[in-house]
């Protein structure tokens, strides 16, 4: 039986060991230890926060505290593509929510879930993108899509998807 | 047999056939704007393509015409853009209501067929217009006036397809501004 996942997540916790080792007691250190945490398993599980308090000798309740207050941090997992629409006023008034509908919809998000199952997309909308005259906007990664319509969408992340690949950036705006 | 005369080449451009595909009938006013920007991107990558066909001296002519469209796509921009205000003004005057599309899907069932008829015969008068600058029956001058005159009457037409006021106010809007910069 392959146990690649297993090797995986222990080297991944070899790397948080290394990590804590180097910042052992040291108090005021949190956010560069969260950051390589990150970095090491691409969100802060909930072990890490254990391990991170018994090692710096900080309450969780403090790092837990932290890690929500900064939006680079993430409790969950994300998918391999970042998707973030923009819910400003603008998009708003512009149809921005039937195009949240139309991503949720084609990657098969329900009940609050922000990542589709295949981990290729983590749905992040966000306050505003800067981009108000091309309203409503999105970006996929650090492209960025104006001017959308629900029924662009399919093709647009098609071409994230690795399982269904599609042809060249036609509508982006980056 | 032997074929005396050159192929006709399709001028219709990879803008052209993006545009056919990917703008369907507009059900905002943000789709109609949307609509007069992706038209100036298309006729200036036509002028483009005729300034690689062309001799210096009307060249620079094409390259001008080309510059003049993305000078109209900021004037549109800025149209759509006021518009934007309104309904952003609308909106919180009146305490965040749901703000649904003035063009329901069932009226753009029934529009889209002459919507479609009347964005493909102009999109063909661009290529008819491409084929006679390229033959020399025509002069840029000359293909500018058509083009303009072409692309008013579509707007108009346009316009007309709907019973929205908004919606054929910015038809207008496209109208005048095409009419202010020819």
């Amino acid at each position: 039986m392959c146990n690649c996942g297993e090797s995986v997540r222990d080297q991944r916790y070899t790397a948080l060991e290394k990590t804590l080792s180097k910042y052992r007691h040291s108090t005021g250190k949190i956010i560069p230890v969260l950051q390589e945490i990150q970095d090491i398993f691409g969100y802060i599980p909930t072990d890490a926060i254990r391990e991170v308090s018994r090692e710096l000798k900080v309450p969780s309740s403090e790092i837990y505290g932290v890690v929500t207050f900064y939006g680079q941090f993430h409790l969950q997992a994300r998918g391999k593509n970042i998707i973030r629409v923009c819910t400003g006023t603008a998009c708003h008034v512009q149809g921005g929510g039937k195009i949240v509908e139309a991503i949720t919809g084609y990657l098969g998000l329900k009940d609050g879930k922000m990542t589709s199952d295949d981990m290729m997309f983590t749905l992040e909308p966000v306050a505003c993108l800067g981009a108000c005259g091309m309203a409503p906007v999105m970006m996929v990664n650090e492209d960025a899509y104006g001017r959308l319509t629900p029924d662009e969408i399919p093709a647009i992340l098609a071409r994230y998807d690795e399982n269904r690949k599609q042809g060249d950036d036609e509508k982006c705006i980056a | 047999m032997l074929m005396n005369t050159a192929p006709k080449i399709n001028y219709r451009t990879q803008a052209a056939n993006e545009l056919a595909e990917s703008t369907p009938c507009p059900r905002t006013v943000n789709d109609v704007y949307s609509l007069g920007v992706n038209l100036q991107y298309c006729i200036g990558a036509r002028y483009r393509e005729i300034a690689e066909l062309n001799q210096k001296e009307t060249r620079s002519d094409c390259i001008r015409l080309a510059e003049k469209q993305m000078e109209i796509k900021k004037r549109i921009d800025k149209a759509a853009g006021h518009q934007l205000n309104i309904l952003i003004q609308y909106f919180y005057e009146h305490g965040g209501p749901v703000i649904e599309d003035p063009v329901s899907e069932d009226t753009v069932k029934e529009i889209s067929p002459f919507y479609n008829r009347l964005m493909e015969n102009f999109l063909e008068s661009l290529d008819e217009v491409t084929e006679k600058v390229r033959c020399g029956e025509m002069s840029i001058g000359e293909m500018e006036t058509t083009i303009n005159r072409e692309l008013i009457s579509m707007f108009g037409a346009l316009g007309n397809l709907f019973m929205v006021n908004e919606m054929r106010k910015a038809f207008h809007d496209l109208v005048e501004i095409r009419e202010s910069t020819a």
